[in-house]
């Protein structure tokens, strides 16, 4: 789809459209979801908490797009309605998909309320203090390692803007830091004028405030700013200290400002409004670099050309190539494909699994951010993450992977003859973070395929479920892949596991370390499987063969995590047409990282800020 | 861990021999002092327990005085004369929802927690040490302590649809705002003893004026944003003057002439040097196999910070809610906790199930021994303190929230009578027990959530509670 641009012919167009649509929906959609789908997801009964009939209208829809996702999923994989109940004609579940498709999927963006969502005054993530604090005052110090934890929400990030919180410990942190971090400063990096026979002490003073407030609060500053920390100033002066130390204490009142420590967006009347200059490059450096603008950034911002589309265009570009991209990697990546996780939730059993040494561990966490860092680098193509025929790795993963030839703890980019592996579904952290201590879970990884790469979660498993053992042992002479298929038996656990299963399968031939294995305790491995679809596949290469046909909804997927990263918080269904349009240009594009970042830059919720009255789509 | 610029061991170096204060002589004003009559404070701790507890192995037999710990109590045997069992107690509106979160997030606040991947985040309450905190904080350092093992996990449990922030806390200093717990022993102790530094009162001076100002400028900030910002720029402002009072606070209590006490400085000390040993960077990664002495390091912080009335309001939370810690460390456990703790009544996981539980009340108990063993005139530690341990739902297995495992040690002092399980009618409120503590702390509510009294006969050593519960 095209840029919007608001021609009244156009409009008129449009709004015919979506009166048909609505149209089509009373006459063709909803009769057919009423016979085969009311009765279980209905008035009467709401089966895995699922009602369907309270969409009367197009709207409806707009209102609850995911769950209307799920129905199309389901839909296509004809796991609804369930087999023991009656069947829609294919032509009936056709015309249902094509417009359930059309409506979600190619939305017509006059239809749906435009929100750039709730703000939320966001406090600067540890990661993000961190790396601004590097920045700001040229220390690789990473003082935040201190910090309590954050916690995340939204989209699954650390950067969530309403659940980052600002708890007294916190505080007192930052004021413990502030005195520490100026003492080690460089001077040179502070203070740039000292008082001479032409300049003054309180000119001084005010030219070292002003040129390092502006960079600390990312912004041009009010005088009255630099006069209130100028009184600082005056009492260090006061009780005699040196000009320097003077100085410093004053600036010990900006690192503990909101303004720097919050990322401050002023809203501008009572509607959504573009976003200042000055806040879009915060928003920017936050997105790519977990960091504050830099020199360039802040050069172009001021002299107010960010927002022609080719300057902007420029610097994201620019960005991405920067090495400060790195953090990108580490929290987007790490965070999306939960490898982050690593640390605080694997426990590979130690005396199974004595190779799983801290630089091991080390080396699995750094695989994913090394991979995802150079496909940023070289604008590659997102489908390389569902498969690729190298990887980067040193010596300790090397070894486990079985790769010859690589010593030392750096990390290099090596080839894969072995299509098994390759992609982050085998990558040494993702297959030891789905299993559990003692052996490997195909659910587990079923699951994160699912959810991680697909973006489809299946529902929370019913209360009292059948546990299986903790270790590959066989028991009452069933493998546990056996012990698994006996458990898709049951009625109310297939509907998931036949989804969830077949995925896990197809990664049994990792250990719960992710090496390679032919043999679970003297059975050969069985890494075969049917998807829900139909499609058959054996071990691991065969299988990502399959998701890559599946490209569509992994890119959709994709774009969504981004969006939810790049905006701070979780996505709405007001963001949905956002998305899916943003997920079609992506395709059109080769699945190109820069396409998706520029996308998402440009797009009108990362560009735009809500006014004081809500808006009325709420 | 990189090298920062902030010595943490600095602080450890510079512990001043003499102004570590334990309650005695450092709190009791000097009025007080003079009048001869003032008592020990008493001290409030939570513990939280992720998973619930192996059902058929909790349940104490008896009632009354005349009871038999089960096999999962019995490592509080040495402690059977100081503790309460409760039974019966649970907390309705977390009866809904999901198996973990709803059940972790409100259960210090007797309400059903939001669900949400994020955004509006809600309790619906203060949590019931809070609601003691922000009475009766001012006196100390510290309003409260909130520790904990594990770090909160940045995802959403997209299976039941709730950041897993909630499974992460149980204080709330607001409705929409949990607090943040410290999970490192070092840090946490820093910020119970650091004020002791020399040359630590003058920059605090100079921190206040810092405050002052940020506070003044801030003010300014706050007419420019909307109301949804403002959320945000409040709980800031509002935790700058909760550090604004602790300077104020520590400013205080240097000026006053005290006598130090020889015992608690040493214990202080001890504690610093174990603290180092557990965070040396050679030994880090081997940490995981350090999970008791981890739990036991945050234990003795919680004893110091009690016995140095440096607060008397704590949370401690053993692992997050679904913890999946892996428990092989104990003998006759392979795998993780939230894995064994569905255990579908196979035999074999149920025994590992009541092993990793054994283990939580073993680690309580030390802390008992700890608190028992330190004398406040007549009466001991444990005897001013009420140390609640318990769980948000009963068998893990079936995530079952009624008859939650609830222990009470310690005589709030002197107002329990201690040595005794109660059994109360099913389903009565837990909220009732949070009504008959906080009255205990000198912060007394008409009513906690769903709470309809207080808790029956925890000062009547001769109630027994139902029998044959």
């Amino acid at each position: 789809m095209g840029r919007m641009t608001f021609r009244p012919a156009l409009l008129a167009s449009v709004l015919a459209l979506t009166s048909a649509g609505a149209a089509d929906f009373a006459k063709e959609v909803r009769p057919v979801l009423e016979t085969y789908c009311f009765k279980c997801h209905g008035a009467e009964k709401a089966k895995g908490g699922v009602k369907l009939h309270e969409a009367s209208d197009l709207a409806a829809l707009y209102r609850d797009p995911l769950l209307w996702d799920k129905v199309l999923v389901e839909l296509r994989d004809e796991a609804m309605p369930p087999d023991d109940k009656p069947q829609p004609s294919a032509d009936e579940r056709k015309r249902l998909i094509a417009w359930l498709d059309r409506a979600l999927n190619d939305p017509d963006p006059l239809a749906v309320p435009r929100d750039p969502g709730k703000p939320v005054l966001h406090r600067l993530s540890k990661r993000e203090y961190n790396n601004t604090i590097r920045d700001l005052l040229g220390l690789d110090a990473h003082p935040a390692d201190e910090f309590p934890p954050d916690g995340g929400g939204g989209g699954g990030f650390d950067n969530n803007s309403a659940t980052l919180f600002t708890p007294p410990v916190l505080v007192e942190k930052y004021l413990a830091v502030a005195t520490k971090l100026l003492a080690a400063t460089k001077p040179e990096r502070l203070i740039v004028a000292r008082p001479n026979p032409v300049l003054t002490k309180i000119d001084a003073a005010k030219n070292n405030l002003s040129r390092f407030v502006a960079r600390a609060f990312r912004r041009p500053v009010e005088p009255a700013q630099i006069e209130l920390l100028l009184q600082l100033f005056a009492q260090a002066d006061a009780r005699g200290e040196s000009f320097d130390d003077a100085v410093r204490y004053a600036l010990r009142g900006v690192l503990v400002s909101p303004d720097f420590l919050f990322r401050v967006e002023v809203p501008r009347g009572l509607n959504a409004s573009p976003v200042s200059d000055y806040e879009l490059a915060s928003r920017l450096s936050y997105f790519l670099w977990s960091s504050m603008p830099d020199d360039e950034l802040f050069r172009v911002t001021h002299a107010g050309t960010l927002r022609q589309p080719a300057v902007l265009e420029a610097q994201v570009k620019r960005m991405l190539l920067d090495p400060k991209a790195r953090a990108f990697a580490e929290t987007f990546a790490g965070q999306w494909l939960r490898v982050d996780e690593l640390t605080t939730s694997a426990q590979p059993d130690a005396k199974r699994f004595p190779d799983y040494t801290p630089a091991l561990r080390d080396a699995m966490l750094a695989e994913p951010v090394e991979f995802f860092h150079a496909l940023v680098r070289e604008n590659g193509s997102l489908l390389r993450l569902l498969d690729a025929d190298y990887t980067y790795v040193n010596e300790p993963l090397a070894k486990l992977y079985g790769l010859d030839g690589v010593t030392g703890e750096k990390f290099q980019r090596v080839v894969l003859k072995d299509r098994n592996r390759g992609g982050v579904a085998t990558m040494g952290a993702v297959l030891t973070l789905t299993s559990y201590p003692r052996r490997t879970s195909p659910v587990l990884r079923g699951k994160w395929i699912l959810e991680q790469i697909l973006g489809t979660p299946p529902p929370p498993p019913p209360p009292l479920v059948q546990s299986l053992p903790t270790n590959d042992k066989p028991k009452d002479g069933l493998t546990l892949r056996q012990q698994l298929e006996k458990h898709r038996t049951k009625e109310e656990c297939a509907g998931c596991h036949k989804r969830l299963d077949p995925l896990g399968f197809g990664l049994e031939n990792f250990d719960a370390i992710g090496r390679w294995r032919t043999q679970i305790e003297n059975q050969p491995v069985d890494a075969s499987g049917e998807m829900v679809s139909g499609e058959k596949f054996n071990g691991p290469a065969e299988l990502k063969a399959i998701l890559l046909k599946h490209k569509d909804i992994f890119a959709r997927n994709v774009t969504e995590k981004m969006y939810a990263y790049a905006l701070n918080r979780g996505l709405e269904s007001y963001d949905v047409p956002t998305v899916r349009r943003t997920a079609k240009t992506l395709a059109a594009a080769d699945y190109r990282v820069d396409t998706l970042v520029l996308e998402i830059v440009k797009s009108y919720p990362f560009q735009n800020r809500r006014g004081t009255v809500a808006v009325a789509a709420q | 861990m990189k090298t920062t610029p902030l010595s943490r061991r600095t602080v450890l170096k510079g512990l001043g021999a003499t102004l570590c204060l334990p309650w005695l002589e450092a709190m009791r004003p000097a009025s007080a002092l003079a009048a001869g009559a003032a008592a020990a404070p008493v001290r409030m701790a939570v513990l939280y327990m992720p998973n619930g507890v192996c059902p058929g192995k909790w349940n104490p037999t008896g009632a009354g005085r005349d009871f038999e710990l089960s096999p999962i109590l019995q490592p509080l045997a040495p402690h059977k004369d100081e503790v309460l069992v409760l039974r019966n107690l649970w907390n309705a509106a977390s009866n809904t929802g999901d198996g973990h979160y709803v059940k972790t997030g409100g259960f210090l606040t007797g309400t059903t927690i939001t669900r949400t991947t994020g955004s509006d985040l809600r309790s619906g309450a203060v949590s019931m040490d809070q609601v003691a905190a922000k009475r009766i904080g001012h006196m100390t350092a510290l309003p409260s302590l909130e520790l904990g093992i594990d770090p909160p996990a940045t995802g959403v449990d997209t299976n039941v649809g709730y950041t897993q922030l909630y499974g992460a806390h149980i204080s709330w200093n607001t409705p929409t705002t949990p607090l943040t717990k410290e999970i490192n022993p070092r840090a946490a102790f820093d910020r119970l003893f650091r004020s002791n530094t020399p040359g630590r009162a003058a920059e605090a001076a100079k921190d206040r004026s810092v405050i002052d100002l940020v506070l003044e400028d801030a003010k300014r900030l706050q007419q420019r944003l909307g109301k949804d910002d403002r959320q945000k720029l409040d709980e800031y402002l509002g935790s700058v003057r909760g550090v604004e009072q602790r300077i104020a606070f520590d400013a205080k209590r240097q000026s006053e002439t005290v006598k130090s006490d020889g015992l608690a400085e040493k214990a202080v000390k001890e504690l610093g040097a174990r603290i180092d040993a557990y965070a040396d960077p050679a030994r880090v990664s081997e940490r995981k196999g350090d999970h008791t002495e981890h739990v036991r390091l945050m234990l003795d912080l919680m004893v110091l910070g009690f016995w140095t009335d440096s607060t008397r309001v704590s949370t401690f939370m053993f692992g997050n809610a679904v913890s999946g810690r892996n428990f092989s460390f104990l003998e006759g456990v392979s795998g993780g906790f939230h894995e064994i703790s569905h255990h579908k009544n196979a035999p074999e996981a149920m025994a590992q199930y009541e092993r990793i539980n054994t283990w939580h009340y073993a680690q309580f108990a030390y802390m008992l021994e700890k608190m028992r063993a330190i004398r406040e005139g007549e009466r001991t530690l444990l005897d001013n303190s009420m140390l609640l341990l318990g769980a948000g739902m009963h068998d893990g297995n079936a995530h079952d929230p009624h008859k939650l495992p609830i222990v009470l040690a310690g005589r709030g002092g002197g107002t329990i009578a201690t040595g005794r399980t109660l059994a109360y009618e099913k389903n009565s409120p837990l909220t009732n027990l949070y009504v008959s503590m906080l009255k205990r702390m000198g912060t007394p509510v008409e009513k906690f959530s769903d709470s309809t009294s207080e808790l029956a006969g925890l000062d009547d050593a001769n109630f027994k509670g139902l029998e044959n519960a």
